[in-house]
């Protein structure tokens, strides 16, 4: 690598010069001073910042070097070679190489989710769920694990852009102040503001004020995961748009239809949390909380359902009426013999023995008619108010954005503020923004990269990352989330609120006067402060979730089942489990997570059932044309079990054009076949073989347990199929001595979803490196934790299992044995390490291992990555060179640190005091981790249930990572495969 | 005495090779310069300089490699171990197989060895050299290879003696050790031959050095011979101890296919398989390559064909035993692989050692096939194609798919991992075309030897 | 004919297998001496640092405690290095023109940092941690030497993992009791072996299984 020319020591001098936080606005000038020159030169800079990769790697080396207090020292001879720079200043809050923690939240489609950021010397490296947060209860999903990534992309907008030519906020505030004039002037007629969905009260109160001051200015929302069949069926229903919230803690039974409460969303970490400590509760009771499940396209609601059906995706509305007369009814009509009337039956029965302690809830795909459906059935038996509660929507009311699209092309638009959304890429096809978009003579985006939108905008404005600013945000319940910035911004970046502080507002306010003006109101400093200075130790208001409505009997109208136009195959629309609605798409951890049910990474797909494969003689991976109407685009295929026959799935995200050097021409653009009128469903969808084929990198080629046992099934009442003969098979080996503690972990794959949580979660936190397709293709992905998937029963109507596998930690360890130079050994608390300094590279721990639990760096994975992403790396834990083997440790930085802590406080660890990033991340606390040894432990108790049983514990290898069986109710519902 | 039943009634020596006849031979196969007109000759020129253009690839590749990692061979998680330790264990396999017919031969004084021995044992040598590369080259950080070895450093660490691996790197090494010391000292009275032949003082004083003073005196001849039977004892403790070790690397893990002890007794035999066709292969080589159909006789092509037959039902007798135990086992998994190797996607791995290997042996029960050495040299080369695949199938099968369905994964081989094996055996070839123009061929000493038993038992006759 | 090789040949061999027997031997022991002098392991050698800052005198001689400096010793993995202000706090008063501490009231105009040189240095793959060692009685001296009669700072021990295990192996060889942790002078009293046993057991540092010598202890 060549040395730097940039001038390093004033690097090294600004960078040490502030403690902590600061330094990273002054590491951004510094780079900035190389780059810029780079940068103007560049007569047309068409995305990111080009960056000099070289140059900005070295300077990380020197600000590791400089830092090499966090445990970053370089190797090599003592001296000479590496500087310690201290402050200038003794820095009050930070001590180099201690974590600081900061309550947070993350945003998702504008909903919040309780977290908790750890920054080491002001770099935030991991995020956590907040324990308190009353609706996320310490839970997170993949997305909110992978914000931290996003903070760190590189190609992040860096700065304000006209006509995609490099600017400044001074310019951009000046030509503004003529514009905003103008417009007043208008009484902003002609002002147009759109953005994404907006939760936040202190935003909603700017953008009223906005309204106040302009009162002919109109404000737009475009979701690219719309909600609006859940409001406008609430609305039929209730006379006002409502949220429908489940309160499983008080039902037996739960209908979904095509529900959506585990999946990926804003719903998911609060309902999934609620969902599995109702399900352990009721094990209690003996009467198990039994889950009905009919959805056309498989989701991970019906992946967890006792008795799941496939159901056809026009007969969803059908069904949906059906199970509502079959309530009405009293009892269901002589069931017919197809597995989904069946369904129904069995679903109106149940229903029927639990009047008052059921649950019907329909997903935010399905039309507004089923969920219409839901409410009466609900409202027929007694369940509305008591196990279905109604909200107010925590998303403030805009308007749609067809109505900005017709107002743009009528030419009556003089200017556009598009902010946290990306019209351009996301907005339905056949509104054809662009084209609209292009006759406003104003075009204004601000967003985190420059991406498909900024290209067609006269200004680009950098948004501030969510970790980076402060704002506030309401989460699915109402909860008001406090968001603090735990970093100050990497680059000269705004946030929405500051944005539009600097756009209209005279003196423009930063974003924590905004934050403090909002929430203060008229209040006195001293009535205010005690109270907000609680708020953001907590990351919430307490209490501010919305309180259940009361409503009305829905009126019993005629169900009304959506008149359908046949035709080949209706083409279902969702967003992705990885990358959602492509905002995330750019960051590697999520392009590279395996997609929870087909384990596909780098690409979206078409999935279709195997009936309709075998109809035309399609096979995985071949392109198909689809064609939607006049709209039509390429995807490979993939044959998914529990598809419906009459539905190709495909998910959103991919494609993109402009999203960065990851996300660029992976995948396909399903935006492309998308209509306003019906974003979530097209019918008389055709496909048509393309020819050629895409080798698709998934991770899991075989699908089910070859007739062995891996997931256990324990039917309620039947004999405990979990057992403790894995350990006490007689062995040569003497049994291993430890030293009191003996670190076990139980994993609950009746709690499990398969949401991914813990897999990003664990790649944050051991500086797990991305390795791309070809890599992934090649089966050599790094992921420590990986989550098997694994289907029983009839291949059209099948069981879904999920299982979490980590290392077993085994006492008998194979790769032990293997290893010729110790480099994997046994410490005295249980741990099988991995001692990667040690570690040649035969690599025959890796062909012992029955688990195939051991990843292998077969090339240097960690090197060259870009140096803002080197930023992210956790300093506890060593970056793993090429020719290494590595593989999960239960996070031992963690034990060592409480270690450290309790052996200075002369006491030994509490149980639950080291959590593993696994454990901390999973939503449904599936995941319990701790001493073994300790008979109180919360892990030993779950050891001890009669569900706990080894995976392949008859080899003898005395695993410490156990599992318990899934559940069932009593007459178990399939023959498992 | 086994050699009576070989004795006098099959004439090892043609007529009319008596003591300078045979010096004559070797040392002319030896001594003389390399010309593009004698056919022989140019023989021996093109087949250097492809060996050389080989090892020049295989440079290549071990550069490559060293700068990207093993990363540019196909192996993968969980096929963590593929070509590299496949070849690692078939050259193994060729070079202790070759060491040991050789030794045993000699310990069992069968003196008609004596045209073949030398052929054994430079293949032995040469084979142990190839394979020698692979347990360094694929380690993902190969210049740590030495924390293999027990040796006093500032860690404290010692190897961890557990491992099938460092028991394996004692043994290849202690291997080379007795295998060079073997090759030499059978040489020396030969050297001495040579040196007195040689024309030049200089080549005369290489050859002289090289024989470390031989001058053929009676003690000296008692000496060498006494030497000759311990190292042979030795190669034949280090050859079982090997391979049996090799078989371990595999037998000491769980993995369905693997874990098995037939094993080490199958690889012992696998390699008395591969080394018998390794000889014939090279007698028949030999006698294209150089002008020694002279002293190799059909007679010596003969009796190892009926070698080869033998040690083929052994392995054959192996292979069976291995399939009935696993369908008897009753272990789901040991099934499941054993049938994977019968069907699944590497079958042809299997069926290729049935073709190639246990088939092709049972052409030679037929004597006229037996005694010519083209059928000899040809079923040598298939056999050792199916102890190629054998390798393959015990290695690549077992890991592609183990225990857990969600951890099977397909491999697929790289330009880059055929290529580093193309030039291993460009090195082997190497090595044995040099052997053979500078060294002598055959034993001179021992077909003398030969020479005057069999006068003898003429006279007596 | 003539002969190949004078008498003196076979001395001459035998000679040259002695040579190069012995000269492997010797080969090895080379390497192995330099890669452990100092001049690789950076042992007593003095590194050029921005202000001669002398030990000697502040630790020394004026007595000052070492946490007064390196104020995260007892709580964090890394002691710490003092911000310009804490030297400023005397050197405002006290030598406070001296040419000698110029590059010191630079660094505070310039809001530069000063940049030591480091001595004691680590491979990034061990984690080392200050506070616990304080906090289970290994004094300074232990590893970093009579600091106190250092002129100029130079690193008495090579850092290499034999160095650790020396006392992870016998931690009662090495335990102080409290009160001695930042006493320089300490040196093992002559009954070091009974005292060192007590206080290991009432520091609770195991010296039965071997947990110290765990890799996971250093190693992550």
């Amino acid at each position: 690598m060549k040395a730097a020319p940039l001038d390093l020591a004033v690097l090294r001098a600004r960078l040490a010069a502030q403690p902590g936080r600061p330094f990273w606005r002054s590491l951004e000038e510094a780079a900035d001073t190389e780059e810029f020159r780079a940068y103007l030169a560049a007569e047309f800079p068409a995305c990111s910042l080009p960056a000099p990769a070289p140059d900005r790697r070295r300077f990380l080396q020197l600000m590791a070097a400089s830092l090499a207090m966090s445990g970053l020292a370089a190797c090599g001879r003592g001296g000479g070679n590496s500087r310690i720079v201290p402050n200038v200043r003794e820095s009050q809050r930070l001590v180099p190489g201690l974590p600081t923690y900061y309550a947070s939240a993350a945003l998702l489609d504008g909903f919040a989710n309780g977290i908790q950021v750890t920054t080491f010397d002001g770099r935030p490296v991991k995020v956590e769920g907040n324990e308190a947060h009353p609706w996320s209860r310490g839970g997170t999903d993949v997305f909110a694990q992978a914000s931290v990534l996003q903070l760190y992309d590189p190609d992040r907008s860096q700065t304000v852009r006209r006509l995609g030519r490099i600017s400044d906020w001074q310019t951009f505030g000046g030509v503004m102040a003529g514009h905003v004039a103008a417009i007043r002037a208008e009484h902003g007629r002609g002002l147009r503001l759109l953005t994404g969905p907006v939760t936040s009260p202190s935003l909603a109160a700017q953008i009223e004020a906005l309204r106040t001051d302009f009162p002919e200015m109109h404000w737009h929302v475009l979701e690219t995961v719309p909600r609006a069949a859940v409001r406008d069926a609430a609305t039929t229903a209730f006379g006002r748009p409502l949220e429908s919230i489940p309160r499983f803690d008080r039902a037996e039974v739960v209908v979904a239809l095509d529900a959506d409460f585990l999946d990926q969303g804003p719903q998911q970490v609060g309902l999934a949390r609620r969902w599995s400590d109702a399900r352990r509760a009721s094990l209690a009771t003996g009467r198990l909380l039994v889950l009905h499940a009919a959805a056309p396209s498989p989701t991970l609601t019906s992946a967890k359902a006792d008795f799941p059906v496939v159901a056809s995706s026009r007969g969803m509305a059908a069904l949906a009426d059906g199970l509502l007369a079959d309530i009405a009814a009293g009892s269901s009509a002589a069931p017919g013999t197809d597995p989904a009337s069946q369904w129904r039956a069995r679903a109106a029965a149940a229903l029927h023995a639990a009047r008052g302690r059921g649950i019907v809830v329909a997903g935010a795909a399905q039309p507004a008619a089923v969920h219409l459906a839901a409410h009466r059935i609900n409202a027929a038996l007694g369940n509305t108010g008591t196990t279905v509660l109604h909200l107010t929507p925590a998303t403030a009311p805009a308007e749609p954005i067809e109505s900005l699209v017709a107002a743009m092309a009528a030419g009556a638009v003089s200017a556009v503020l598009m902010f946290d959304t990306n019209p351009v890429y996301t907005a339905p096809a056949d509104l054809d923004f662009s084209a609209a978009l292009a006759r406003v003579p104003l075009k204004i985006h601000a967003g985190l990269h420059v991406d498909e939108t900024a290209n067609a905008a006269d200004w680009h404005l950098p948004l501030s990352h969510p970790l980076e600013a402060w704002g506030d945000a309401r989460a699915f319940d109402g909860t008001i989330s406090m968001q603090q910035p735990t970093i100050m911004p990497l680059y000269d970046t705004r946030s929405a609120g500051e944005l539009l502080s600097v756009i209209f507002e005279p003196a423009s306010r930063s974003g924590l006067a905004i934050l403090q003006d909002f929430w203060r109101g008229s209040r006195s400093a001293a009535a205010f402060f005690p109270g907000w200075d609680q708020s953001l130790r907590d990351g919430f208001i307490p209490g501010s979730a919305f309180p259940a409505e009361t409503v009305r009997t829905p009126p019993a109208a005629a169900a009304s089942a959506l008149a359908r136009t046949t035709g080949d195959l209706d083409l279902l629309i969702r967003p992705d489990p990885s990358v959602w609605d492509g905002s995330f798409a750019n960051v590697g951890w999520l392009q590279e997570l395996p997609k929870p049910l087909t384990k596909m990474t780098w690409d979206n797909l078409v999935a279709i059932s195997p009936r309709t494969a075998e109809r035309l003689h399609l096979d995985n991976g071949e392109i198909v044309e689809i064609v939607a109407g006049p709209r039509r685009t390429q995807g490979p295929v993939w044959i998914t079990p529990g598809q419906a026959d009459d539905a190709a799935t495909i998910t959103l995200g991919y494609g993109r054009g402009s999203a960065g050097s990851v996300a660029d021409g992976v995948g396909f653009d399903a935006y492309a076949l998308r209509t306003a009128a019906s974003p979530w469903i097209s019918s008389g969808v055709v496909l048509r073989r393309h020819g050629g084929r895409t080798p698709l990198a998934t991770t899991q080629l075989h699908s089910t347990m070859e007739g062995h046992d891996f997931v256990r099934i324990q039917p309620l009442g039947a004999p405990p199929v979990g057992d403790n003969t894995a350990f006490t098979q007689p062995s040569f080996y003497p049994r291993l001595q430890t030293d009191g503690r003996s670190w076990g972990m139980v994993i609950d794959t009746d709690a499990c979803i398969g949401c991914n949580a813990c897999v990003v979660a664990c790649q944050s936190e051991n500086n797990i490196p991305v390795v791309g397709r070809e890599q992934m293709l090649a089966a050599r992905g790094m992921h420590w934790l990986r989550v098997d998937r694994y289907y029983g029963g009839p291949l059209d109507d099948p069981q879904t299992h999920f299982m979490p596998v980590p290392c077993m930690m085994c006492e008998q360890a194979p790769c032990e044995v293997a290893c010729p130079v110790e480099a994997t050994v046994h410490d005295h608390e249980g741990l099988n390490l991995m001692v990667y300094n040690r570690c040649v590279g035969t690599r025959a721990c890796s062909g012992y291992c029955p688990y195939k639990v051991r990843r292998f760096n077969f090339h240097d994975y960690s090197a060259g990555a870009e140096p803002s992403l080197q930023a992210q790396r956790n300093p506890d834990v060593t970056v793993r060179a090429g020719g290494v083997m590595e593989k999960c440790t239960y996070c031992v930085q963690r034990i060592a640190a409480a270690r450290v802590e309790a052996d200075q406080a002369g006491r030994p660890i509490r149980d639950g005091e080291v959590r593993t990033a696994c454990q901390q991340a999973c939503p449904t606390r599936a995941i319990t981790f701790g001493d073994l040894a300790d008979r109180g432990s919360a892990v030993a108790h779950a050891f001890a249930d009669p569900r706990n049983y080894a995976l392949l514990g008859e080899l003898n290898t005395r695993p410490h990572t156990t599992y318990l069986a899934t559940l069932a109710p009593a007459a178990p519902p399939k023959p498992e495969g | 005495m086994p050699s009576e039943i070989v004795r006098p009634t099959q004439r090892f020596v043609p007529p009319g090779q008596d003591y300078d006849a045979i010096g004559e031979q070797v040392a002319q196969a030896t001594l003389r310069r390399p010309t593009m007109r004698n056919p022989v000759q140019r023989r021996w020129l093109l087949a250097f300089v492809a060996s050389l253009a080989l090892v020049t690839l295989l440079i290549v590749c071990i550069g490559w490699l060293f700068y990207r990692g093993v990363g540019i061979w196909g192996n993968n998680i969980p096929v963590t171990w593929a070509l590299d330790i496949v070849a690692y264990d078939w050259w193994m396999g060729i070079a202790t197989g070759a060491l040991l017919v050789s030794a045993v031969l000699l310990l069992l004084d069968q003196t008609w060895r004596s045209a073949l021995n030398r052929i054994a044992e430079s293949t032995a040598l040469y084979a142990a050299i190839a394979a020698a590369i692979y347990p360094i080259i694929h380690l993902g950080r190969p210049w740590f290879f030495y924390w293999n070895l027990p040796y006093p450093n500032s860690l404290w660490l010692w190897p961890q003696f557990r491992s099938p691996l460092v028991w394996d790197a004692m043994a290849i090494l202690s291997y080379l050790a007795i295998t060079i010391l073997f090759w030499s000292v059978a040489m020396l009275p030969d050297l001495g031959a040579l040196r007195d032949r040689a024309d030049g003082v200089w080549r005369r004083r290489a050859y002289g050095v090289a024989a470390l003073g031989w001058r053929g005196s009676a003690v000296h001849w008692a000496r060498w011979q006494q030497a000759m039977r311990v190292l042979a004892l030795l190669c034949v403790l280090v050859v079982v101890s090997l391979q049996s070790g090799a078989a371990v690397m595999f037998s000491g893990s769980l993995e369905p296919g693997w874990h098995d002890t037939l094993l080490p007794a199958f690889y012992l035999i696998d390699a008395a398989f591969s080394g018998v066709a390794v000889i014939g292969l090279g007698v028949a080589v030999a006698r294209g390559l150089l002008p020694l159909s002279g002293l190799i006789t059909d007679e010596h092509v003969d009796i190892v064909g009926r070698l080869l037959i033998a040690v083929g039902l052994l392995a054959t007798y192996c292979y069976a035993a291995d399939f009935l135990f696993t369908a008897y086992g009753g272990d789901a998994f040991e099934r499941a692989t054993a049938v994977r190797r019968l069907v699944g996607p590497y079958a042809w791995s299997f069926w290729l050692i049935v073709a190639c290997a246990l088939v092709p042996i049972h052409l030679l029960w037929f004597r006229r096939l037996r005694r010519s050495g083209v059928v000899l040299g040809t079923v040598g080369l298939l056999v050792l194609i199916g102890m190629w695949c054998d390798r393959f199938m015990v290695i690549v099968v077992t890991l592609q798919h183990d225990f857990l369905p969600s951890s099977s994964r397909a491999y697929g081989t790289t330009f880059w991992a055929v290529a580093t094996f193309a030039g291993s055996i460009g090195l082997f070839g190497l090595m044995w075309l040099l052997f053979v123009r500078y060294l002598p061929a055959v034993s001179i000493t021992e077909l003398r030897l030969l020479a005057r038993e069999d006068a003898e038992a003429a006279e007596l006759g | 004919m003539a002969q190949l090789f004078t008498p003196r040949a076979d001395a001459i061999f035998r000679f040259v297998l002695l040579v190069v027997g012995v000269g492997i031997v010797a080969a090895l022991l080379v390497v192995g001496g330099i890669a452990h002098s100092g001049y690789f392991s950076g042992v007593d050698t003095i590194a050029q640092q921005p202000v001669p800052f002398s030990h000697k005198h502040h630790a020394g001689e004026l007595g000052i405690d070492c946490r007064y400096c390196h104020t995260t010793v007892e709580i964090a993995a890394t002691a710490g290095m003092p911000p310009t202000w804490t030297c400023m706090t005397c050197h405002s008063q006290v030598w406070a023109g001296a040419p000698m501490l110029a590059p010191v009231r630079q660094s505070l105009a310039d809001d530069r940092p000063l940049q030591w040189v480091r001595v004691s240095q680590l491979p990034s793959y061990v984690y080392f941690d200050h506070s616990i060692h304080i906090a289970k009685g290994i004094g300074c001296s232990s590893c970093h030497g009579r600091i106190d009669r250092m002129q100029l700072t130079y690193p008495v021990h090579a850092f290499s993992m034999s160095f650790c295990l020396n006392c992870h192996r016998a931690p009662q060889d090495f335990v102080r009791p409290k009160k001695e942790i930042f006493n320089m002078a300490w040196h093992p009293p002559a009954d070091q072996a009974r005292i060192g046993r007590a206080l290991a057991q009432q520091y609770h540092i195991d010296q039965k299984v071997g947990r110290l010598t765990d890799c996971s202890i250093c190693h992550r």
